[in-house]
């Protein structure tokens, strides 16, 4: 038998029957799990020459061995990946199941499901996953979009968000058929039993887009490219200069939601860039991961039919002598059987104006807006250094009204005193208690609210309390009863409490539970 | 429309409603009470017919705005539906009269999942007469177009298919094959190589199988493919076999040999030099341009690269191949050259000469 460390040299050469056996041998346990997903990146040498079939049938076979061993972490952009773009029944059937190997609930989970059942419904099939190659017909049969419905009921009352696009699939146009119905039944009486005040998410979420300024290799760079009229140059002519966002996909791509849906998104996110006023200072492009098949014309052709613009900044490129050297520069999600791609993901990058990668969207589809927001930020100026570190001149903003307090007369002693040195500075007709009073009262009463709005974050309300107190001591020994050493031991509780109320946050704010 | 085309139009209406409607009579008698079709349409006044393709409505020319079931009664639907279910359901009946039945108004269940299940279920049933089987692949075949129940039956529909893959009639098989080979189907792609690899039992011939295969580009046939075409004696197979190569980047080499081998047929140089055009155009047209200029080559064969260098180079970088422009010329004007050959010259005079 396989062990874990013999898996990780799992290559082309190695037979469907070894993987097969070695998925059957996993237990529940955290290195087997991490072994698993482990198979699951398109660009591991396992898949390298092996076809579309072997492929979806390794990857689908690895993905339903998570509902009996647990899913991991790492492995859960690969069931999203698949239940929101997947049109292969066997991977999206595999998905679902992946999914009830969440230790808990998956709440994030169950619009995707509920998007599968749309995507995969008029390409279902029957399939089993009693063995890798299961007899025909089946002795454990099952659909893809019984394997979400399953899925949905084992969510329960954390479906509840989808609750009426189910109910959608009961009735009319949308109607599940009758072979469907009692496995939707049961998934709505899941959903709608002890419904739950906050949903459960116990596997985590998908990160967002991760930010990695990484440098593309120099290899990359040199990168020969030709575009989709022919013209010939290098990657880092294209590709530095000013920002760029670059999506990678191909012409025989079949399935809809991914290379096709993703070029479609690049005219739009086009058009985007181009209504903020970014023509001409962000690039898009595209690029083939077929270069030998996908000529200039067809590269056209392609994106004509797809909305594309092309333009001086909107171009596809082919790569058909420097492709490998891209593909291993940028840690590209693709695979091939001979010439042909066998798998892919999605993936798009956003490069900075030198070049180098400042965020990547992988797996799940992105947002052209979102894409727009993250080149915008690569344009917009850096800011000014500050002589302040940013969080210490917040900090000192809330105890500026303390000391504009202090400053203030409070006692008949020390109007006389201010009154003398307005008298010298030709101020005498500003400073009297008509109009400081007013004055002192606006910076009590701005100093408190500062004070609070800080103290909610860094929950320091003694702070709070102790210029309120302050306030009180300075307004009635200062303001009503005339109390010298009243108001001054006001002042010092005021500057106390803006002291206090500067402090660093008590403990790490806490992420917010999804 | 005048009054008299008005009265021809509805004198016509008239006569498809009661052809129409003795079809379906005959039909009911056939499938209900045992009789045979012929002679039932006796018995109702329809001309007597022997073949299935003949039947009494479906070959009559229907006005273009007679509804659906002639426009007959309201209850012609219901009688269709009823025929359907007896054609699906009868085994008293001849095979004959069901498949004739089932023709003529299978329609009438392209939106019941009852009747589809039934539909199916007779389809994948070995027990059934294969004429009767026959007719409801081609019936679910129509389903495929045209009805949106049998897309939410995909799952039972694909697996009523592979039952086939192992059936004794080379239609159903063929037919199911096809079918399936369309839908992308790991299994039949698997079988299909497996044959082909010599591995099982063939579901088609190798030709037909190499056909199959093509309809995915991602099935993982191509470098089986380039052993038949280097290997292989059957000349339909070698033929499929280019054929599909043409969305190989990497056959180009292989390509461009059989096209350049004059020991290959005519047959076999021609499903090179279209495949070579696809996959590799600027190196199909360096071969091409070598070929049109040779005199000793092959007649047909230089007519077709001359068509296609006509259709498909640059005209701009023909106009500078001298040698061949003067070539094509000289046939062009050679009144005793192969007929093909000139005119395919003559073709190429006027593309190029229109320019880009």
């Amino acid at each position: 038998m396989t062990t874990l460390a013999e898996a990780r040299a799992f290559g082309p050469r190695t037979t469907e029957g070894e993987i097969a056996a070695f998925v059957d041998a996993a237990v529940p346990s955290e290195r087997w799990r991490t072994a698993l997903a482990e198979l699951l990146p398109e660009e591991t040498p396992l898949y390298a020459g092996r076809g579309t079939n072997q492929t979806k049938r390794i990857r689908g076979y690895v993905l339903a061995a998570f509902e009996r061993v647990g899913l991991p972490q790492p492995a859960l952009p690969y069931v999203l990946e698949e239940l929101e773009s997947g049109t292969e029944a066997y991977l999206v059937a595999a998905a679902a199941r992946a999914l009830r190997g969440c230790d808990g609930g998956a709440a994030q989970a169950a619009p995707f499901l509920v998007n599968a059942i749309d995507n995969i419904r008029y390409h279902d099939e029957i399939l089993s996953f009693e063995a890798y190659l299961p007899p025909s017909p089946p002795a454990s049969p099952t659909t893809a979009v019984g394997e979400i419905l399953a899925a949905l009921a084992w969510l329960g009352p954390d479906a509840a968000s989808v609750l009426p696009r189910l109910e959608a699939l009961q009735e009319g146009a949308a109607r599940l058929p009758n072979s469907m119905q009692p496995a939707l039944a049961t998934a709505l009486r899941a959903i709608r039993s002890c419904a739950r005040e906050e949903p459960v998410d116990c596997c985590g979420t998908v990160a967002p887009p991760p930010r990695r300024p990484a440098a593309v290799t120099l290899a990359v760079g040199r990168a020969r490219l030709e575009d989709q009229d022919g013209e010939r140059l290098r990657w880092n002519e294209y590709f530095t200069g000013k920002p760029s966002v670059v999506a990678f996909f191909y012409t025989r791509c079949s399935n809809p939601n991914k290379c096709s849906l993703t070029i479609s998104r690049l005219a739009g996110l086009r058009k985007e860039l181009d209504a903020r006023g970014f023509a001409g200072q962000v690039r898009v492009a595209a690029v083939t991961y077929d270069p030998q098949y996908d000529l200039p014309s067809r590269l056209r052709t392609f994106g004509l039919n797809r909305g594309v613009a092309f333009g001086d900044d909107f171009r596809f490129f082919r790569a058909p002598e420097d492709h490998d050297e891209i593909r291993a520069g940028l840690g590209l999600g693709v695979n091939y059987a001979s010439s042909i791609v066998n798998r892919h993901r999605i993936e798009l990058f956003l490069l900075d104006a030198e070049g180098r990668i400042a965020a990547e969207y992988t797996r799940l589809q992105w947002d052209p807006a979102a894409v727009a927001d993250e080149a915008e930020r690569l344009l917009a100026p850096a800011p000014a250094p500050s002589a302040w570190p940013l969080s210490t001149s917040r900090r000192a903003a809330g105890a500026l009204p303390a000391l504009g307090i202090a400053l203030l007369p409070k006692c008949p002693m020390c109007w006389a005193a201010y009154l003398t040195a307005a008298g010298a500075g030709g101020l005498q007709g500003v400073l009297d208690r008509t109009t400081v009073i007013p004055v002192l009262l606006m910076l009590l009463g701005l100093h408190l609210a500062l004070l609070y709005r800080r103290a909610r974050r860094t929950r320091r309300s003694e702070a709070v309390l102790l210029s309120a107190a302050g306030a009180a001591g300075v307004i009635a020994g200062g303001l009503l009863w005339e109390l010298p050493m009243m108001s001054y031991a006001g002042v010092a509780l005021l500057v106390g409490g803006a002291l206090l109320g500067s402090l660093p946050p008590r403990t790490p704010l806490l992420a917010a539970a999804r | 429309m005048s009054d008299d085309d008005r009265k021809d139009m509805e004198r016509r209406i008239a006569g498809a409603r009661q052809q129409r409607l003795a079809t379906l009579s005959a039909l009911e008698g056939a499938v209900g009470g045992g009789k045979s079709l012929d002679d039932m349409l006796k018995k109702t006044g329809a001309a007597v017919l022997g073949k299935l393709d003949h039947v009494i409505g479906l070959d009559a020319p229907v006005p273009k705005n007679v509804p659906a079931g002639g426009g007959a009664a309201p209850d012609v639907a219901g009688r269709e539906r009823a025929i359907t279910e007896r054609a699906l359901t009868s085994s008293e009946a001849p095979a004959e009269a069901r498949a004739a039945a089932l023709r003529v108004t299978g329609h009438s269940i392209n939106e019941s999942e009852e009747g589809i299940d039934r539909l199916l279920a007779v389809m994948a049933d070995a027990g059934e007469p294969t004429q009767l089987r026959r007719e409801a692949l081609r019936t679910v075949r129509q389903f495929r177009f045209s009805s949106r129940t049998l897309r939410d039956k995909r799952p039972e529909l694909v697996a009523a298919l592979r039952t086939l893959l192992d059936d004794p009639d080379l239609e159903l098989r063929s037919t199911g094959a096809e079918m399936l080979a369309k839908e992308k189907d790991e299994e039949v792609q698997r079988r299909l190589l497996s044959g082909l690899a010599g591995e099982s039992e063939p579901i088609v011939d190798a030709a037909r199988a190499i056909q199959l295969l093509g309809y995915d580009v991602h099935a993982e046939h191509l470098p089986l493919l380039h052993e038949i075409v280097d290997r292989s004696e059957d000349v339909r197979a070698r033929e499929e076999a280019i054929r599909v190569l043409s969305s190989d980047p990497s056959a180009a080499g292989l390509l461009a040999d059989i096209l350049r081998d004059g020991r290959e047929s005519t047959v076999i140089r021609s499903a090179a030099a279209v495949a070579l055009q696809n996959v590799a155009p600027l190196e199909f047209e360096r071969h091409a341009r070598a070929i049109a200029v040779d005199e000793g080559d092959d007649a047909e064969l230089r007519a077709m690269l001359i068509a296609a260098l006509g259709r498909f180079a640059n005209p701009a970088s023909l106009l500078e191949d001298t040698e061949l422009n003067q070539r094509v010329e000289r046939i062009a004007g050679d009144e005793g050259a192969h007929s093909e050959l000139r005119e395919a010259a003559r073709g190429y005079q006027t593309r190029v000469a229109r320019g880009p």
